[in-house]
């Protein structure tokens, strides 16, 4: 976030955190989907208790959650710049 | 008496009549499917998602309401705007690293986005159908 306080006029890197952060969750984010893409290709859950005990993966879930946390962090920038 | 101009070039920017190039056509998609997949594809996925685990009656409503040929449609056109999100964001990387950025380059770059985005939507279409 921009800080408006002891502005700098040239060299401030004001944008510079929010360009990688944007970069850093897209990455994020695609390796995840990649990484349970294949998941649910390999284990191929068909019923209710199957997909309850992939998502019961405390890696799984650990995962999912930082995923959202990037999700809304990546979409928060965007709406940062505006 | 008037000189005659180039008259055939549009006097204000009617954006029925002009034609992107097709780099801007990838970009303005880029940030149209990235709002969407923001509202409402946040909410309807955390709802999904919640169906899916909450109880074996609310997975099995879930594949109720995800086997109606509409819903199915809408889901298709939701994963091919993913999809054109994400193929435009790795250009988007490229282009970072100043790969693909001259201009012949950046229109193959973007024809490819949109072709591998409608492809892979349309092979993932075909898996889940």
């Amino acid at each position: 976030m921009v800080n408006h306080t002891n502005r700098i006029v040239t060299g401030a890197h004001y944008g510079l955190k929010d360009w990688l952060v944007q970069r850093v969750t897209a990455v994020f984010m695609t390796i995840y989907l990649l990484f349970m893409g294949v998941t649910v290709f390999v284990i191929s859950p068909q019923d209710y208790d199957a997909w309850k005990s992939v998502f019961n993966n405390q890696l799984i879930r650990i995962a999912t959650f930082l995923f959202f946390v990037a999700l809304f962090w990546h979409a928060w920038i965007v709406f940062e710049t505006y | 008496m008037e000189v005659n101009l180039q008259n055939k070039r549009p006097k204000h920017l009617d954006l029925l009549k002009i034609k992107q190039p097709l780099p801007a056509v990838v970009s303005i998609f880029h940030r149209i499917s990235g709002t969407l997949l923001f509202f409402p594809g946040i909410p309807l996925m955390l709802y999904g998602l919640q169906m899916m685990l909450n109880s074996q009656q609310s997975f099995e409503a879930l594949l109720d309401v995800l086997s109606i040929p509409v819903i199915k449609s809408v889901l298709l056109l939701s994963l091919w705007f993913f999809l054109h999100h994400l193929c435009a964001g790795i250009r988007h990387l490229a282009l970072d690293f100043h790969i693909g950025s001259a201009l012949a380059q950046a229109r193959l770059g973007s024809k490819i986005v949109l072709i591998s985005g409608a492809l892979l939507t349309l092979l993932i279409g075909i898996a889940i159908w």
